[in-house]
């Protein structure tokens, strides 16, 4: 039950929407492909930087990663995950809720391990149009 | 020689939005000069004379508020005025901004349509005033 749970709550996260990168890119799909890549780049390294200070209990470091984080998600239509990681910008240094924000970190790793393989799809699709 | 193009130097250390903010901006013709760390947005700042600033105020190697009074004097003479973007939404920092001289407060998450629109006019309005 659990684990169906668990994939139904990555079904209703794992979205995304382009629609903004879309526009911006006025037809370019080179554009399109390389802004899809940076974003799956530095939002691997920042969550993968996040679970390291976790480790250490760098609560405060933890935080200012998730503010970093919180823009880019937002512009590519992650609003769930985006809304969660400004919980942890705005709560990392609050111990009464490190159990909590170890369990959003978890979730948001899962969830765009989903995401950013969707996304890889999409550059290899922007890349093929050229 | 001047030249009726308008040029913005923006300074983020996420480099997903600042290339899509660098985007958005080309796409209205402007010249956009980027920096994504305090050592090279220092230097620029001092060799180039934009139409406007657009800065986001937590950078990894200093926090853009002690970047701003380090140009602070600069870019007051030449009248270039500032637009700070964060995500942090404190009245304090938004306060301190202002008393530094900046000109207007972007609270991410933004649109990049919203963005573009504020500091356009914000440099309209400036460049008619000089």
């Amino acid at each position: 039950m659990k684990d169906l749970d668990f994939k139904n709550n990555i079904e209703k996260e794992h979205s995304y929407n382009l629609t903004e990168l879309i526009q911006l890119s006025n037809g370019n799909n080179d554009f399109l492909a390389n802004m899809i890549e940076i974003f799956v780049r530095s939002s691997s390294e920042i969550i993968s930087k996040m679970q390291n200070e976790l480790e250490n209990n760098e609560w405060q470091k933890v935080g200012l990663l998730a503010h970093k984080a919180v823009p880019s998600f937002h512009f590519m239509g992650i609003d769930n995950l985006a809304e969660k990681l400004k919980f942890i910008e705005v709560n990392a240094v609050n111990i009464k809720e490190h159990n909590h924000i170890r369990q959003m970190i978890g979730f948001i790793d899962k969830n765009m391990y989903v995401i950013l393989e969707e996304l890889e799809k999409e550059i290899k699709k922007y890349k093929s149009i050229n | 020689m001047k030249t009726n193009q308008k040029h913005i130097f923006i300074v983020d250390d996420d480099e997903f939005i600042l290339w899509t903010l660098k985007a958005r901006f080309e796409k209205e013709n402007y010249k956009v000069t980027v920096s994504s760390n305090v050592d090279d947005a220092y230097f620029k700042a001092n060799v180039i004379t934009p139409t406007i600033v657009l800065l986001d105020i937590v950078l990894p190697d200093m926090n853009g508020l002690d970047f701003m009074n380090a140009i602070h004097s600069k870019l007051l003479a030449e009248h270039i005025p500032i637009v700070i973007m964060s995500s942090l939404h404190q009245p304090s920092i938004m306060q301190i901004a202002y008393k530094l001289g900046a000109t207007a407060y972007l609270t991410k998450p933004f649109s990049m349509d919203y963005a573009y629109d504020t500091v356009n006019s914000i440099a309209d309005t400036n460049r008619y005033v000089s």
